[in-house]
């Protein structure tokens, strides 16, 4: 149902961002150039980020799940990157500090529409057989397509 | 006093939806019968009155957490209903204010 957002064009496991801006500049403008976002984009997830951090503990896996108003969404979609190293987040609801590798950009554009996507993605991140697999990957297809199979 | 459940966050774009549907469900199943709905954090402080119990994704402002507290409304963590850690201990104190 969602597996539409999945795009082979929008996964990036290997991003070197130094920290959380850097990693929002390399996606927010990945998307942009590729027309899946308008220019304010960008300030759009940092700003929100800002005041309603997307950081979430799982239970073996922190994840992070930055989005901005649908106002700035083209083309909905999941951007779905990996940085190299942790990245110091905030926590949705508390605020406390976390690190993470994995960053799901979501692109909702229809929230009416979009709204069991969250719950699909929980889901998936209490499937300790599938984080196991998303740890192991390290090429950008397999990312693409197990992301694509589970969603 | 009223008998709401809501469920606030940032813009409403996905996670307020998500976590009143989980408990909307959760509630079904348990054949609890009391109203969920999902609102916008920026107009809790309109909301506050109306409800008995506020599950918060945004994390509150002090002033908030104040009024909830004035108006004797039970306030709860609603992150639990995403990532199922702490799930179970959560909703079972949520179902106790139920039964108030």
């Amino acid at each position: 149902m969602y597996n539409n957002m999945v795009i082979p064009d929008l996964v990036n496991i290997h991003l070197d961002g130094k920290n959380q801006k850097e990693l929002f500049q390399n996606v927010g403008e990945d998307l942009y150039r590729k027309n899946y976002v308008t220019e304010g984009y960008l300030e759009g997830i940092i700003d929100r980020e800002a005041k309603y951090p997307t950081g979430l503990a799982t239970q073996s896996l922190n994840i992070a799940l930055p989005h901005s108003d649908p106002e700035y969404i083209k083309e909905p979609f999941i951007y779905i990157a990996r940085n190299n190293r942790p990245i110091q987040m905030l926590q949705m609801g508390d605020n406390t500090e976390l690190e993470c590798n994995y960053f799901f950009f979501l692109g909702i554009k229809e929230p009416n529409k979009q709204v069991g996507l969250l719950s699909k993605l929980m889901e998936l991140f209490m499937n300790e057989n599938f984080i196991k697999s998303l740890k192991s990957i390290d090429d950008e297809k397999d990312m693409y397509e197990l992301i694509k199979t589970n969603i | 006093m009223a008998k709401k459940l809501i469920v606030a966050c940032g813009s409403g774009v996905a996670t307020s939806t998500t976590i009143a549907e989980k408990i909307k469900n959760k509630f079904e199943n348990d054949n609890i019968d009391y109203p969920v709905e999902a609102v916008d954090y920026k107009s809790i402080t309109n909301e506050l009155p109306s409800a008995s119990i506020y599950v918060y994704i945004a994390k509150p402002d002090q002033e908030v957490l104040d009024q909830a507290e004035k108006l004797g409304v039970s306030v709860f963590p609603g992150i639990p209903f995403l990532t199922g850690m702490g799930l179970e201990d959560t909703y079972e104190k949520i179902v106790e204010v139920t039964k108030k």
